[in-house]
């Protein structure tokens, strides 16, 4: 009987024990390596996420603001000087108001662009 | 007692793991991927969706830690492999002991590298068929050279792994040209690793191929250099 053979018996009883543990450990780490990288994805996922941008539609109607209307109102009368005749009552000078000069016509705008070839 | 004695006397010992047994961690393998991959969306798709979400991730990720497992257990298998022959199991763990642990973590291994394939079949990105699965560099959706060299990889496993079974058939001469073919097996894992895995460039993973590539040339060195020197 050889060294290898002597000893065989004795170390075979412990290795089925060994064998369990590499079997569990190994199936241990493919689980749990799965596990986290699903968990690392995750937080990934999570990190990288833009904020939920909320559209709020707003509640404020759109009014339309008019100005009050002006009411046509009678000018008043014109003022009576006593004494006087009906005829020297004042009347308002009608003013001739020059015409402003016609407009001048705005100048032609050509824009010019510099580019680096017109250095 | 010489390098060449001690694979004599490694002849003489038994399988330590029974031929059933090892189909059956094998067997659990395959048919645990293909539950998971395909029978589970197709059978019950709701179930499938409450356990993996909606994000098609959850395969990728089984698929990468199991080659982690798969890789750690050759790499152990691979080390009390060389340990036998240079000598250093009769220091620590024991002949016996590595034996056994270099037989079993072969098979489990290649159960690992099994499941790590055909859980592929359930990811909705690569989407990879059986037949894809099955034939070296049949893919091109996915880094198609190197995981072909995985792929090849793989088969030689097996052909490593059948060969503890089949041994007394083999003949020596041959079961140790089948066995040589482990090295290349090793490489071809590894760098089917670095260059198609996706984990590469993390700092923990450099270390780990530092780790387990730099140990196994040390101890293979020794046990050539040993060789040598006992002749």
């Amino acid at each position: 009987m050889t060294e290898f053979q002597s000893t065989n018996k004795r170390s075979s009883r412990g290795l089925r024990g060994i064998r369990l543990l590499l079997l569990a450990g190994s199936i241990t780490v493919t689980l749990g390596g799965w596990g986290a990288l699903v968990l690392a994805d995750a937080k990934k996922v999570n990190a990288t996420q833009s904020p939920v941008v909320s559209v709020a539609s707003s509640s404020a109607t759109t009014g339309l603001y008019l100005p009050p209307i002006p009411t046509v109102v009678p000018p008043p009368p014109l003022p009576m000087v006593l004494g006087q005749s009906g005829s020297s009552a004042t009347t308002p000078q009608l003013r001739v108001v020059q015409a402003p000069p016609p407009a001048v016509a705005a100048p032609n705008f050509v824009p010019t662009f510099r580019t680096h070839s017109s250095k | 007692m010489s390098a060449k004695t001690a694979v004599n006397e490694l002849d003489e010992l038994k399988s330590s793991l029974p031929w059933g047994y090892a189909v059956l961690i094998l067997f659990a393998a395959v048919v645990g991927a293909l539950a998971a991959a395909v029978i589970l969306p197709a059978w019950l798709p709701d179930v499938a969706d409450s356990l993996l979400g909606s994000a098609p991730k959850a395969y990728w990720y089984l698929s990468r830690t199991s080659a982690f497992v798969a890789y750690g257990l050759l790499w152990v298998s691979m080390m009390t492999g060389v340990i036998i022959t240079n000598k250093m199991a009769r220091v620590w763990p024991g002949g016996p002991t590595a034996y056994d642990l270099h037989e079993y973590t072969s098979v489990l291994g290649l159960a690992f590298a099994l499941f790590h394939g055909l859980i592929l079949m359930g990811d909705q990105y690569i989407a990879y068929t059986l037949a894809q699965v099955l034939t070296p560099f049949a893919s091109v959706n996915y880094r198609a050279g190197w995981v072909g060299v995985g792929q090849i990889g793989l088969y030689i496993f097996g052909l490593v792994t059948l060969s503890f079974y089949v041994r007394r058939w083999l003949g020596y001469r041959w079961w140790r040209i089948i066995h040589f073919l482990s090295f290349v097996m090793f490489a071809m894992a590894m760098v089917h690793g670095v260059w198609s895995g996706t984990d590469t460039s993390s700092v923990w993973v450099q270390a780990m191929y530092w780790l387990t590539g730099g140990s196994f040339i040390f101890f293979t060195l020794y046990r050539v250099l040993g060789v040598k020197l006992s002749v």
